[in-house]
């Protein structure tokens, strides 16, 4: 009987463990997505609580109003509330895709996403008891970071025919002051929307980022590779890997000759970004991949971004995989947001900000709900490592592949990107850049799908954006 | 000694009436709050008959069998939050588990006299063993009437629906605890084993899980024998393995599909047996988040089977995470008495009886709950107490009994002790 | 009720349900808790609650306190632990009615009681004497358990079943305990009873009236004796020391005839079990 007894304080107190278990991970799952599943799409339960709330507005950093509610009495006294957009049509469909409607249209977008605070769901009791008393409750208005001029130029610069995408953001702080997706639709007209006016390329559409991933590799090389600085490459215009023999090539048959790792990196040549994958391996050009978040779970405060991946599985790449991933093209899948975060990482010293979209809430008492607040996601590359492929990027637009995105007066980094996809007849342009200036801090990615390189088709838009951002 | 011992037994009844009290309230505030919402006789008169039930069997029910009162104190509040929840979606479905509380009130009284009187269990095991396998293979026979009821688990005449597997718990506790107390491993190996096997042919795996569960937690409390147990799980996964094997594409599909809608239920949303479920109830989860959508405001009903299997997620939904925790832990607080009657048992038949059926409870709830907050994959199986369902009320409650009839068995011995000691009318203390 | 009161009222019932609940929680936790330490404290006092006796070592005096079931061996987890034995020898349970049912865990264990092999499980009585890998033990139930008592106690007058027992020699030099000797008081013999409990006085002598019917000091061994439980008992002690019985290990232990066997506890005094509040009364009213 003793060995029993003591047996069993052991099960009982397992059996007690054990039970907690599931509300522990349920608590965890709860601060981790609850968000996420509460502005699910799935989620009947908004439709209950938005009614009898008149939605708070939804302003741009400059006070300019994206979306307000309009409360009409009938002759009833039934009151009723219209949701009414941003005057301008311009700026309506500029910024549709992240503010979103109150049909859910585009996933996730404010309206959606942001939805606790639009009805007010975060309101004191004693609020809502005050407020109760006059009529329809209202909820709290939200000030995005949005620039809805910056937005709404940018709309006005992309080629119309084109589709993509077009992300600015400051990189010191990581609010987004764009974020665009091409093509629009407008929230405010009452025809049906398609598919794909309502995907929001910006956030949820991955592909090869072509070259632009080169920045992702001359990291990795400047980290693992001992004196890659100083070696000398020469390109032949293709190299071969691998036992099948597969050919890296570079865009349009271009032979570079002997190249410096920098001039490599701003003629943007395929061979010795190949040679250097392979030489690094899959191990380590994955691992910085890591480091700038490809392959992480996102699960961001504000929006919701698809999650990056390195190839399509876990198993070590080899021969000409692996180099075409480092050239940029392979299985690679980005977002354009993403290639923004890394190219504003490199800006920022080698620290990754969190992508923001709300600047504050305020409740329609007054009492602030959130403030924004700036937030590392994470820390990319060294200082020092940042400053190299800095200058490796201001020699692109100086003397490389971007100089149709040099500005004068501005100091422009940048790097250009051509993906080749298979199904499409012409190349996705791609387009990273920076203004490496304290009180300029912005990072943009724009892609124009469909179009062409990177250096004639991307970086023309991004040397007008430029000029806007600089000129105001 | 008489005195210390009349007073400490004073001071418990005393802290009892507090908790039996602060139940009653509990149950009366959140029927108001419905008669709020709908005012209406029916509800009124639950408003007013629900707490006092409650309240009575409590502080009745000791008087006349003897119980453990605090057991029965979180059992009934148990109970009640469960027929609330009920009444909230569906008034009748409120009203029918009242009636099923009454059957559970009737099994755990005879579950708890047969453990207090009956002494000898030898005579009963063999019996009692022939009726599990007999029960255990009902639904088989009833399989024409079962085919479109979808799981075979189930044995259906007109309009009475049992599901055998609840009811040979009690027996299969039973059995397992007078095995094991007669150190007859083997034996209780082999019949756990065909219990298994028959809830496996039935595809009933969450039941087979708790059947096996138990089945441990019993062999450990009696062999103490770490080695054993690990044997035992190596040789089940061996076992499970094979099958699957062989099984891949008949009967494991089922479990596949479970296993997908576990690791991502979003992405079979739309598919028929799909993440639907999953996802609604963890959609259900975070629209409650800490505090709760409050009572009658949540919109938990649009979760399948929200009424039993997803009973819990049910109140996280309307009362908020942190009442859900408090609930559990009055699972666990049930959990942790039936150990501590274990542990005053003088016999190893009656240690082993309650602590096999703490652990039956205790699986039980980890299963399910494990399920609703995507811990481990989604198995049918009931919330103990809460979910609605005469067999499952009537099972726990049954179990339950159980536990009391050792408790009482416990008290009788002490006081007997204490009588020897003290002598026969002689006040020597 | 308008839907926007009862939102209102709901959300605010919130907290009552909450802190309820908390309540209800910490309620029974503390109640547990407590009852959980009460009855630690109450099994302290009454050390023999669950226990129905006690088996005591007739050559070192040990005793150790029968729980109403549990297994006897060497094993630390066994309810009583005795060196030198295997894991687990015999398992014992009280069978109301009937005795302590005593079954060897092994087959070939040679465990005897009362002189005869144990086989499969037999029911002990009240002095009962268990041998079992080289120790002597002996059974001693607390009186008012409802078990048939052995042959020897039917006696006309009420005895107590201590002072049965009592030599009439000390054989202190040997380790043994000191009884007192006859028509002496035993409560000055009993420092150990700490409620001042004391044993009454004997209102006749000790020993029982069919001692005077006993055959003198017998030879050691006795050669012919009958064999009847507990009779050993009955005889009177021997005045010299019996030579030591070596301890057998278990694999050399031989099984002995029961005469050599049983004559092995004779010398062993009995002494009073060690309890606090238990007082020996008369099993018969």
């Amino acid at each position: 009987m003793k060995q029993l007894r003591k047996a069993i304080r052991v099960c009982a107190l397992i059996l007690a463990v054990m039970m907690l278990l599931p509300m522990g991970y349920g608590a965890y799952s709860l601060i981790r997505y609850g968000t996420r599943w509460r502005t699910s799409e799935y989620n009947t339960y908004l439709t209950s609580m938005k009614s009898g709330v008149a939605a708070g507005s939804i302003y741009d950093r400059n006070g300019v109003l994206l979306a307000f509610t309009e409360v009409t009495a009938a002759e009833d006294g039934a009151l009723s509330a219209k949701r009414v957009y941003a005057e301008n049509a311009n700026v309506r469909k500029a910024v549709a895709h992240a503010v979103g409607n109150t049909r859910g249209t585009v996933k996730n977008a404010v309206e959606s996403f942001m939805a606790e605070y639009l009805y007010g769901a975060n309101m004191g009791y004693l609020e809502r008891l005050s407020q109760s008393r006059g009529g329809m409750l209202r909820g709290d208005d939200v000030t995005l970071t949005l620039d809805s001029g910056l937005s709404a130029y940018i709309a006005s610069v992309f080629p119309a025919d084109k589709t993509g995408a077009a992300v600015v953001m400051n990189y010191r702080t990581g609010e987004l002051y764009a974020l665009l997706s091409f093509p629009s639709f407008d929230p405010a007209a009452s025809g049906a929307v398609t598919v794909s006016q309502a995907l929001n390329r910006a956030t949820r559409w991955l592909s090869a980022p072509g070259s632009t991933f080169k920045i992702v590799t001359l990291s990795a090389a400047l980290q693992s590779i001992q004196g890659a600085e100083e070696r000398t490459f020469t390109c032949t215009g293709g190299v071969s890997f691998g036992e099948h023999q597969r050919t890296v090539t570079d865009y349009g048959s271009a032979v570079h000759g002997s190249l410096t790792l920098k001039r490599a990196f701003t003629q943007s040549c395929n061979s010795t970004f190949a040679i250097l994958a392979s030489e690094m391996g899959d191990k380590a050009l994955r691992r910085t991949a890591a480091d700038f978040g490809i392959g992480d779970d996102f699960t961001f405060r504000d929006l919701v971004v698809e999650n990056s991946a390195f190839a399509n599985s876990d198993s070590p790449l080899l021969g000409a995989d692996l180099a075409w991933t480092g050239a940029g093209q392979n299985e690679l899948s980005l977002t354009p947001l993403h290639m923004c975060m890394i190219a504003a990482a490199v800006a920022n010293d080698g620290v990754m900000m969190e992508p923001r979209l709300l600047l504050r809430a305020v409740g329609a008492s007054g009492a602030e709900r959130a403030a924004f607040e700036p937030l590392v996601y994470r820390t990319a590359l060294s200082a020092a490592d940042a400053a190299t492929v800095r200058e490796y990027m201001r020699e692109v637009v100086k003397s490389g592949t971007g100089r149709s995105a040099a500005v004068e007066g501005l100091t422009v980094c940048a790097k250009t990107g051509t993906a080749e996809i298979d199904t499409q007849q012409k190349d996705n342009a791609w387009f990273v850049g920076f203004i490496d200036d304290e009180a300029l801090p912005f990072a943009l990615c724009v892609v124009v799908q469909n179009s062409g390189t990177g250096g004639s088709v991307a970086a023309p838009i991004a040397q007008k954006i430029f000029r806007y951002i600089g000129g105001k | 000694m008489n005195i210390a011992l009349k007073a400490q037994k004073r001071k418990r009844h005393d802290l009892q009436r507090l908790l039996t009290g602060t139940v009653m309230l509990l149950i009366f505030a959140g029927f108001a709050l419905l008669f709020a919402r709908k005012p209406s006789p029916q509800t009124a008169l639950m408003a007013l008959a629900v707490p006092c039930a409650a309240g009575a069997v409590t502080a009745i029910l000791p008087r006349l069998f003897p119980m453990d009162r605090l057991l029965l104190n979180l059992i009934n509040f148990l109970c009640a939050l469960g027929v609330l929840m009920q009444y909230r979606y569906n008034p009748g479905r409120g009203v029918a588990q009242c009636f099923n509380y009454c059957a559970g009130l009737v099994a755990m009284i005879a579950c708890a006299l047969a453990v207090r009187h009956i002494k000898n269990w030898r005579l009963l095991t063999l019996p009692i063993m022939a009726g599990c396998c007999g029960m255990m293979a009902l639904p088989f026979v009833f399989r024409a009437a079962n085919r479109n009821l979808g799981a075979t688990a189930w044995v259906a005449f007109g309009s009475f629906r049992m599901q055998p597997s609840e009811i040979v718990k009690i027996a299969f506790l039973l059995v397992m605890a007078h095995l094991l107390s007669r150190r007859k491993v083997v034996l209780a190996l082999g019949f756990t084993g065909a219990m298994l096997g028959f809830l496996v042919l039935q595809r009933d795996l969450g039941t087979a899980a708790i059947y096996g569960g138990t089945a441990m937690v019993l062999l450990y409390a009696a062999t103490s024998s770490v080695l054993l147990i690990l044997g035992i799980l190596g040789a089940g996964v061996g076992a499970v393995a094979v099958l699957y094997a062989l099984f891949k594409n008949t009967y494991f599909l089922t479990v596949q599909n479970r296993i997908s809608n576990w690791l991502d239920p979003f992405a079979t949303y739309d598919q028929l047996g799909g993440g639907y479920q999953i996802v609604q109830g963890l959609i259900a989860m975070a629209n409650g988040g800490w505090w709760g959508t409050g009572l009658g405001l949540g919109n938990a009903s649009v979760i399948p089977e929200y009424q039993n299997d997803f009973i819990f997620a049910t109140i996280m939904n309307e009362f908020g995470f942190i009442f859900a925790c408090a609930v559990l832990l009055v699972y666990v607080l049930i959990v942790l008495r039936a150990a501590d009657i274990a542990l005053r048992s003088t016999s190893a038949f009656h240690a082993l009886l309650a602590i096999g059926s703490a652990a039956l409870l205790a699986v039980q709830t980890f299963i399910i709950l494990g399920g609703i907050t995507k811990f481990i994959p989604m198995t049918g199986v009931t919330v103990p107490f809460l979910s609605y369902g005469g067999t499952s009320l009537v099972s726990c409650m049954g179990i339950m009994g159980l536990i009391q009839g050792v408790a009482s068995r416990n008290e009788r011995i002490l006081h007997e002790d204490q009588r020897l000691a003290e002598g026969e009318g002689g006040a020597d203390a | 009720m308008q839907s926007n009161t009862y939102q209102l009222l709901s959300l605010g019932a919130r907290v009552l349900f909450l802190l309820l609940a908390l309540l209800i929680v910490l309620h029974a936790g503390l109640n547990l808790l407590q009852q959980h330490i009460a009855r630690k404290r109450l099994l302290k006092k009454l050390p023999d609650a669950g226990m129905v006796g006690e088996m005591r070592d007739m050559d070192s005096g040990k005793s150790y306190p029968l729980a109403r079931e549990g297994v006897l061996g060497g094993s630390r987890g066994c309810d009583i632990r005795l060196k030198g034995l295997r894991r687990r020898q015999v398992n014992f349970v009280y069978v109301d009615g009937k005795g302590i049912l005593l079954t060897p865990c092994h087959r070939r264990s040679n465990t005897l009681l009362d002189g005869e092999m144990l086989r499969r499980g037999a029911y002990a009585l009240h002095g009962a004497i268990l041998r079992v890998g080289g120790y002597t033990l002996r059974i001693r139930l607390f009186s008012g358990l409802n078990v048939p008592q052995p042959a020897q106690f039917q006696h006309s007058q009420p005895v107590y079943e201590d002072e049965l027992y009592a030599p009439d020699v000390t054989l202190a030099g040997h380790g043994f305990y000191v009884n007192p000797p006859m028509g002496q008081q035993p409560e000055d013999w009993y420092p150990w009873e700490e409620d001042g409990q004391s044993e009454p006085a004997p209102a006749f002598s000790y020993a029982p009236a069919e001692e005077t019917d006993l055959p003198p000091q017998a030879a050691w061994p006795p050669a012919d004796a009958p064999y009847a439980p507990g009779w050993e008992e009955t005889q009177a002690f021997p005045a010299e020391v019996p030579p030591e019985i070596p301890r057998a290990t278990p694999e050399t232990e031989a099984p002995q005839p029961f005469a050599e066997s049983a004559a092995a506890p004779e010398d062993a005094p009995i002494v009073p079990p060690q309890r606090h509040r238990r007082a020996d009364r008369r099993r018969e009213r």
